[in-house]
């Protein structure tokens, strides 16, 4: 009898740890394991796609994995996280990137001007023109988070 | 002599039309800490958008829910489905103004406190805030930063598993000249 309860607590206590191990302590996927849903999408056409309609763009793309190719207009690089921004300046839609712990090094070494391909989850698109004042709007973010530089330096 | 006068008040006005600019960013880093004995819920967004406007004090912020990022996919799923339900709430902003505009030069090194206050929208419900924020200005650059503590259950979020207030804290970043 004894035996049998020193099974019982030893299995609960080898599935307390499962459990544990890879159901609440799971980190977020990382979108270097995970085949992007959109590959290769360009900038230009993306941002047309969004301008044409940000709704429908938003729809199709939010909580999917893309990777998008284009021209580095800005970015913030630090030691555990980063963001970078792919754009044209004269194009007020921007693909901001946040680039976390897990793939910063991808994003050494880039600077602003270079072409790029970033992959990561798609997290909306904050839609901040202003149409009473259009000078004063921030214009479009395309969002995406837990993002890898696909082709780093 | 009256060439001079008119050419230098209208020199003046033009200095100080364009010392009035409008500092914004794309880039802005909110973070939000939600702690409790069992566990903290720490998540960053570094995709949030601000705007000040030097000549009214205007402020305001706009972030979407599912830009925060985390470690622990399971404290993300609940924060996004369970919390902030950011499918059906997907964006976050404040609007608000800076009360004591005229003590901050953003032309003149130095460290500022403003008084914001304003209204937060978070999970679909609109509430009046306040707080400090530190403005500061050096070498031509401003950044802007603070923090503000929210009692959840104002904003309809209600669940015993976390704690009754979060802290949100922001960091401009440099603010880009518009």
């Amino acid at each position: 009898m004894a035996k049998k309860i020193g099974i019982l607590i030893a299995l609960a206590a080898v599935a307390g740890f499962l459990v544990w191990k890879f159901y609440i302590s799971k980190p977020v996927a990382n979108v270097n394991n995970i085949k992007a849903d959109f590959s290769t999408l360009d900038y230009k056409a993306l941002a047309n796609e969004i301008n044409s309609n940000d709704s429908i763009a938003g729809a199709k793309y939010t909580d999917k994995v893309i990777a998008v190719k284009g021209i580095i207009k800005s970015m913030q690089l630090g030691d555990s996280a980063s963001s970078v921004t792919i754009g044209e300046p004269e194009n007020d839609i921007e693909i901001v990137c946040q680039i976390d712990a897990r793939n910063n090094a991808t994003a050494k070494n880039l600077k602003d001007g270079d072409s790029t391909i970033i992959k990561g989850k798609v997290t909306g698109i904050n839609n901040e023109r202003n149409p009473e004042e259009p000078e004063m709007g921030l214009g479009i973010s395309f969002q995406m988070k837990d993002c890898t530089v696909e082709n780093k330096k | 002599m009256k060439t001079i006068i008119f050419t230098l008040v209208i020199m003046l006005v033009s200095n100080i039309a364009l010392a009035q600019k409008k500092y914004f960013s794309k880039t802005a880093t909110l973070s939000f800490v939600n702690k409790t004995s069992v566990e903290t819920i720490n998540a960053s967004n570094k995709s949030a958008t601000v705007v000040i406007d030097s000549k009214t004090g205007a402020v305001s912020f706009s972030a979407l829910i599912k830009s925060f990022t985390f470690t622990n996919a399971l404290m993300q799923q609940h924060f996004n489905d369970n919390y902030m339900e950011s499918g059906k709430f997907p964006k976050s902003d404040f609007k608000g103004k800076i009360s004591n505009n005229a003590d901050v030069k953003y032309t003149t090194d130095g460290t500022y406190t403003a008084k914001v206050a304003g209204k937060l929208t978070m999970h679909g419900v609109t509430k009046d805030v306040s707080t400090t924020a530190t403005i500061v200005v050096k070498s031509g650059k401003v950044t802007a930063s603070g923090s503000i503590t929210v009692t959840l259950k104002d904003y309809g979020i209600k669940d015993d598993k976390i704690a009754k207030t979060a802290t949100i804290s922001f960091n401009t970043g440099t603010l880009t000249e518009k």
